[in-house]
């Protein structure tokens, strides 16, 4: 008699189990300046109104001013500290406390160092390494990080988050959709082949802020399950292109949800990059000499094609490349939102996709109903006025037996207080021929 | 020649915690340790079986009985459990009645309550008088408005909520009376507080469930508690 049944130790047993989801970016979170979300932190000071940028943005699922967006990844750039872009940047110098010091062309150099040195720290144990590609040194060449060759130099740095990566990536499950070269359109050049573009570095109409629309491809971690290594970052493999994949454009750390993409490699590095960005500029300008727009203080225009010869300032650099020009000149939050804003173009197409992994822990408790036990209800329902059961047609039959109906588990301790419940789909029959088991599974 | 299928006869679900799971999991003392367990058919209406005859409503119940999501407020989550008896004979089982006419609870006036576990004697042996007859009963007030005198032991409060659980033991009956408990519910003057709870004659309406320990029979009444004079 009773409405309980104990446990064996027998019908315990815990078992380990994962789930998989799978993680969907369209190209409009990530270009949308809604769903990017920007922190201010620094500022420069000294000349002209100042600078303002991130230190890295963060993309949201939709409008971050909302209470329902989710935050999806974080997206940052860094140098490496003996790269050339850094050693080679105008008035690069390393003072005696260690300290780089830069002309006042380039903006937030430190930073761009720092977060390099920050993500090798954590990822690779050691912030003097080097992200690596390539099939033998990846990826920190076995700490040496002397050798320029496969060595990431430009890094952009992928963070997911942990809504969204959960316990870990799963392998071969990562591909981005990226547009390796920045608009070539508008202007004078709008007829200049992509090859060109790429090859030359000439000319074309502004696209720091305009968006892509040549050179995409898939950046996928093809591979991944028969080549993958163990680092202090955990479980890390290559990101390769799609299209060929000899050639490798960056690491993915599976455990840490954080992607190291080579910007030399994922974009075309000797690409001519034309468009007003932030610096360090105490006056406004025409960005033609005598004529054409009014450049603010604050502001400059790298890859000026209008140069010195056409009255252009000095510094414009008219044949400023993405690497090195723009990566030192421009502030974190300008390449981020080139980068970001561009070059994942603008549309409803998957920009990223991959799948998360949840680890669960779960103890299954097997329920045994034998022939005999449980075959009456306390359901108001089970009995007539009269105190009667319902399920009895025939009082003066002997072979009529009670059944009941099965709808919910319950598991209690020792207090008879009830620690979990689960239900069934439909309700299940239980008489005094059925053995039923019911197994319910809880999940931690 | 051939073989069974008992493969239907195993199935799988998943359970959430409930809030008392929870807390208890939460205590990380040890204290969350799952021991027993109990089936539920609080959706099932079984008065579908005398009027359709047992094997059409039987279908009827199977395909035509919608289960309700799990839900983990514990006291709400099986609150119409299974039971299991050693006789596979019984035509009638007992219900749990009120024996008392319920006054408006005031705080000179406590109300004495006595419920009476009935069963037409005529349909049960006395073995089976045995088998059905309680001998403790759990009874859970609303501890903001009611508290209760003559239990045994002290009030274990429900998670989350207000709810007080006291066990009463259960006196033997005779004739259609197995067994009869009395308690006495007495007024909390703090719940005066909860005037959103009062209607305009300064009056609260509370539910007490009483629950027999062994059988699982239950009965839920309302009781009144006045608060202004």
């Amino acid at each position: 008699m009773g409405t309980f049944k104990n446990f064996t130790a027998a019908d315990i047993k815990a078992s380990p189990s994962s789930l998989n989801q799978l993680i969907d970016v369209i190209q409009e979170d990530i270009s949308g300046s809604l769903t990017r979300r920007k922190y201010e932190v620094f500022v420069t000071g000294g000349i002209g109104p100042g600078i303002t940028s991130s230190l890295f943005q963060t993309v949201y699922d939709q409008d971050f001013t909302l209470q329902t967006a989710n935050p999806v990844f974080d997206l940052t750039v860094g140098l490496f500290q003996n790269g050339t872009t850094v050693t080679e940047a105008p008035g690069y110098q390393v003072a005696a406390t260690g300290k780089l010091l830069f002309a006042s062309q380039s903006v937030m150099m430190r930073e761009k160092v720092d977060n390099y040195k920050q993500f090798a720290s954590f990822l690779l144990g050691n912030s003097d390494s080097a992200f690596y590609l390539g099939s033998s040194a990846y990826p920190d060449n076995s700490g040496v990080s002397t050798s320029a060759t496969d060595r990431i130099d430009e890094a952009l740095f992928v963070n997911w988050k942990r809504l969204f990566a959960r316990d870990r990536l799963r392998k071969e499950t990562f591909a981005m959709r990226f547009y390796t070269s920045a608009s070539i359109s508008g202007g004078d050049f709008e007829n200049v082949g992509a090859s060109y573009a790429e090859s030359l570095t000439n000319t074309t109409a502004s696209n720091v802020n305009t968006v892509s629309e040549e050179g995409v491809e898939i950046f996928a971690d093809i591979g991944a399950n028969t080549d993958s290594r163990r680092v202090t970052g955990g479980d890390v493999a290559r990101i390769k292109k799609a299209s060929n994949t000899n050639i490798d454009v960056g690491l993915l750390f599976y455990d840490y949800g954080i992607a190291v993409f080579d910007l030399a490699k994922v974009c075309w590095e000797d690409q001519h990059i034309s468009g007003t960005i932030g610096a360090m500029n105490d006056s406004a300008f025409l960005h033609n000499g005598t004529a054409g727009n009014s450049i603010p203080a604050g502001q400059t225009v790298i890859g000026n094609r209008n140069g010195t010869n056409n009255g252009g300032r000095a510094d414009s650099n008219p044949k400023a490349k993405f690497i090195p020009d723009f990566m030192v000149s421009a502030s974190i939050d300008t390449i981020v939102d080139h980068i970001g804003g561009t070059r994942f173009s603008s549309g409803t197409l998957t920009a990223m996709a991959f799948q998360n992994q949840t680890n669960i822990q779960s103890s299954i408790y097997f329920c045994r109903a034998a022939p005999g036990e449980f075959n009456y209800s306390t359901n108001p329902t089970y009995l007539d006025a009269n105190g009667n059961l319902q399920v009895i047609e025939d009082q003066t039959d002997p072979t009529e037996r009670s059944f009941t109906f099965f709808t919910t588990v319950g598991l209690y301790n020792a207090n008879n207080e009830l620690m979990a419940v689960g239900k069934l789909s439909r309700p299940v029959e239980k008489n005094d021929e059925k053995d039923l088991n019911v197994r319910v599974r809880l999940d931690f | 020649m051939g073989f069974l299928d008992h493969s239907t006869n195993n199935i799988i679900i998943d359970a959430v915690l409930t809030d008392r799971g929870r807390e208890l999991l939460a205590a990380n003392d040890g204290s969350f340790r799952v021991v027993r367990y109990a089936f539920g058919d609080d959706e099932v209406d079984y008065s579908i079986i005398k009027k359709f005859g047992r094997t059409i409503g039987k279908e009827k119940i199977e395909k035509n009985t919608p289960v309700f999501e799990a839900q983990t407020v514990a006291s709400l989550a099986l609150r119409y459990p299974i039971v299991s008896y050693s006789d596979p004979n019984l035509i009638a089982l007992p219900t749990l009645a009120l024996d008392s006419t319920l006054a408006t609870i005031e705080q000179s006036k406590p109300l004495r309550v006595q419920l009476q576990q009935n069963i037409d004697s005529d349909k049960i042996t006395d073995r089976q008088r045995l088998l059905l007859q309680e001998t403790m009963m759990q009874v859970a007030v609303d501890g903001r408005f009611l508290r209760l005198s003559g239990a045994r032991s002290r009030a274990r409060k429900e998670p989350f909520g207000f709810g007080l659980v006291y066990d009463v033991p259960a006196r033997q009956g005779a004739g259609n009376v197995l067994s009869q408990i009395a308690f006495t519910l007495n007024y909390v003057g703090t719940g005066s507080r909860y005037t959103q709870l009062q209607d305009s004659t300064g009056v609260v309406k509370t539910t007490v469930k009483v629950t027999g320990n062994s059988t699982g029979i239950s009965q839920t009444f309302e009781a009144s508690v006045k608060y202004t004079t």
